[in-house]
């Protein structure tokens, strides 16, 4: 069933910002790498999408990389890895000089690179583009793949579907792989095999990202036996749009909030917003925001597409009207002119949307899990590095610096080895596995199912996550994984760039990675960060460890690991217990 | 409309499977009208025929374009997450820049040889030469591959070289990261469209 196997000595799983920059490091070493992407390098990943001024580094003192790591950890409520943000932080700078030699844009003045201020930093520390109104996104797209096109020893491997890793005594030594175009199954031999495929945020149907962010790197991980971390920390961006469809899931009207100061709404005209916080208003943090328009749509306040609405109507008109004179070229203020919608008369449908995930491969600081060979880099390298709560801005400098190191590490050690064997009837048992809804005639599809998980994870793991609605949501879960997962049907036979067939495959990633997450919330009896418990309402000094999970059979086996403070110590007069 | 009381326009798809079709076929389907054309094939995908194929990543939030799901839309190159559904009806053609693997899935890989179906771009970019100050920053920065530097007087500067390519206001990549803004891009008036 195997038509072709390949040999490197490095395979990159995922060709986001991690994976190009391990790619780029290990190629330099002189070692073959493979790089492959379930769609097309450059045009998928977080590069193409990311938002705003998303780049943190300590550059010019008074800010220090101490200040840097402090920010990091007060931010994630004390729970971060602290020996990994402050390994990784330090080669932030490092990185900046690198994306600057390699030709991205910074803003600069007066030789110095600017710098702005945003929530959570002690001093302006997030790099800008050139032109203020523009987002560093399209900079990483012009310069990260051309660090792995047309390179001797870079093979890039586009629509080449990784659906699991291949072990052999205990140590990972490559992975099978669908190729999309043909639906040929390939598998691919390496010495080293680093990760980096990012988060699951496709679980929840509203989310910023892309959906191809299947949790496909925490699934075939977990099924490998790697010990997973942080899998029940969700960040959700407070305000992206909902209606009209055609801005769906834009993030742009947080930025209009921001400039603009509108109001909320509930569906009965209400300015829920002053109930919530009388002092802050319709102005409170990104976290509080979400949650209140979470509770006024679960109440059945909600604007009639699930959000709450913002209106900009009590603005004197000439204000206004200057405002959209200098926002007259953003797309997003065209597409809502264009679907006939006047922000000086009508209000924008808004809602939380998912964003981010904490939940990943447990690694050490040389980007390591704890399987021989495989390595875990960007957001599906976890190791807990975010804690509770990540700091706005610092996912890249982590991706870059960790795409550096991993990069590095195995080119190193895969000078030295020879290409290990893989057991081939394990391969072929994966192949079996993978085709079996192909070969079924009748079942459940896997658009259905997918559609069930996401509905299962918005009722129980957005806010106000309680013990109730998780068990509910669990015992549906292992319903949906013991009956239905296998009367999972693909109707399309077809040999071709089969998406139903793509789509089944993730399901399975889905399932593990919804499965892993809803666990871990259920087991961490306290509010921390992004975790809120509505029946553990406080942060406890106690739950300051991470939660690991480990595959045993058909089960989860959950541990704990406490957390140790290097470098900042929890404020000792509140017991640890900053919310 | 349809049972839930959503309002329904129809979707045109030019529909190609190279293990069965000899040569391309029109197809139609029904679906909402609310929400961008990118949405209204994945409606196809999972109610009508889960057999079509197409290509996305972004899906289009906020400023970034990814640039996977361009195609042909009522002959206008663009990125179909980023236009809506028109009521009259909408038909959907893979972009003509590249080869087709199946539908609507283009290789970016591969570009099309020979003669190319023609386009009517929504959009006319120029290039103030005296401006550019050739940094190659359009040429790498373009999804469809519509520029390319040439030599004029010694120096390199960039020029549009496949206008039918571009996909307009729905991109705009080049107009917003070009440094010295020596990029310029007009409207062009579209039979058929608003």
């Amino acid at each position: 069933m195997i038509s072709e196997t390949l040999e490197t000595d490095v395979l990159v799983i995922g060709g986001g910002i991690a994976g190009i920059r391990a790619a780029a490091e290990a190629a330099n070493s002189g070692v073959t790498v493979m790089l492959t992407n379930k769609g097309h390098v450059g045009r998928d990943g977080a590069a193409v999408w990311m938002a705003g001024m998303g780049y943190q580094a300590a550059l010019y003192p008074p800010d220090s990389l101490e200040v840097h790591v402090e920010d990091t950890v007060k931010g994630g409520k004390y729970l971060n890895n602290q020996k990994l943000v402050h390994d990784f932080l330090k080669l932030a700078p490092d990185s900046v000089n690198d994306l600057a030699k390699w030709g991205m844009r910074f803003g600069r003045k007066d030789g110095k690179f600017v710098q702005v201020q945003l929530p959570g930093e002690t001093y302006p520390r997030s790099m800008c583009h050139t032109f203020s109104s523009q987002s560093l996104g399209g900079e990483y797209r012009k310069v990260l793949p051309r660090q792995v096109m047309n390179k001797k020893n870079i093979r890039v491997m586009n629509d080449l579907f990784i659906i699991d890793l291949l072990t052999c005594d205990d140590r990972v030594v490559g992975a099978l792989g669908v190729d999309l175009r043909n639906s040929l199954f390939r598998v691919v031999k390496a010495k080293y095999t680093i990760l980096a495929t990012g988060g699951y945020m496709a679980l929840f149907d509203f989310s910023t990202a892309n959906p191809t962010l299947t949790g496909d790197g925490q699934g075939m991980a977990f099924r490998a036996g790697v010990r997973m971390v942080g899998m029940e920390f969700i960040q959700f961006f407070p305000a992206a749009a909902i209606w009209p469809r055609i801005v769906y899931r834009d993030h742009f009207p947080y930025t209009l909030l921001w400039r603009l100061r509108g109001i909320f709404y509930n569906s009965i005209g209400e300015r829920f917003m002053e109930r919530y916080y009388p002092v802050e208003k319709d102005f409170a943090t990104r976290e509080a925001m979400s949650r209140a328009i979470y509770r006024e749509v679960k109440e059945g306040r909600g604007s009639p597409h699930g959000g709450a609405y913002v209106s900009f109507r009590h603005l004197p008109r000439n204000l206004i009207n200057t405002f959209l004179e200098e926002m007259k070229d953003n797309p997003f203020m065209k597409a809502l002119q264009e679907a006939g919608v006047d922000i000086r008369e009508d209000a924008i449908e808004i809602g939380p949307a998912a964003h981010y995930v904490h939940g990943g491969c447990w690694i050490n600081e040389r980007c390591e899990t704890n399987l021989k060979g495989l390595y875990a880099i960007g957001e599906v390298g976890a190791g807990g590095k975010d804690g509770a709560d990540r700091l706005a801005g610092n996912a890249l400098p982590f991706c870059m610096a960790m795409g550096y190191i991993a990069g590095k590490e195995v080119a190193r050690e895969a000078a030295n080895d020879a290409v290990p064997e893989i057991d081939m009837q394990q391969a072929e048992e994966l192949c079996q596995e993978a085709q079996k809804p192909l070969n079924r005639k009748n079942g459940i599809t896997a658009f259905d199912m997918k559609k069930k998980l996401q509905r299962l994870m918005s009722d129980a793991m957005i806010f106000d996550r309680n013990k109730k609605d998780l068990e509910q949501a669990l015992s549906e879960l292992t319903r949906m994984r013991n009956e239905e997962y296998g009367n999972l049907a693909v109707s399309n036979k077809s040999k071709t760039f089969n998406l139903e067939w793509m789509e089944a495959l993730e399901a399975r990633n889905m399932l593990d990675a919804a499965e892993m997450s809803m666990r871990a919330a259920l087991m961490r009896e306290e509010s921390r960060g992004l975790h809120q418990r509505s029946d553990f309402p406080e942060p406890k000094s106690e739950w300051l460890k991470h939660i690991l999970i480990t595959k045993n059979g058909d089960h989860m086996d959950f541990t704990t690991e406490p957390v140790s403070f290097p470098y900042v110590k929890p404020n000792q007069e509140k017991g640890g217990t900053t919310k | 409309m349809n049972k839930s009381g959503e309002h329904m326009t129809e979707l045109r798809v030019l529909r190609y499977d190279p293990e069965v079709d000899k040569k391309p076929v029109y197809r139609s389907y029904m679906v909402p009208l609310a929400g961008s054309v990118l949405g209204g094939l994945k409606y196809v995908l999972e109610h009508h025929d889960s057999s079509l194929s197409f290509r996305y990543g972004c899906w289009g939030p906020g400023y970034e374009r990814c640039g996977a799901c361009a195609m042909l839309i009522n002959g206008t190159p663009g990125f179909s997450c980023k236009v809506a559904m028109q009521p009259n009806g909408t038909t959907v053609e893979p972009h003509p820049k590249f080869e087709v693997i199946k539908d609507l899935t283009i290789d970016f890989d591969r570009e099309q040889t020979g003669k190319r179906k023609q386009t009517k771009p929504s959009s006319r970019i120029s290039i103030d030469s005296e401006k550019c100050v050739g940094c190659r920053d359009c040429v790498l920065l373009c999804p469809m591959n519509v520029m390319q530097m040439e030599k004029i007087e010694r120096k390199g500067k960039a020029k549009v070289a496949d206008p039918g390519s571009c996909c307009g206001f729905t991109c705009k990549l080049c107009v917003a990261y070009c440094p010295p803004g020596a990029i310029h891009m007009e409207a062009l008036k579209v039979r058929g469209q608003k």
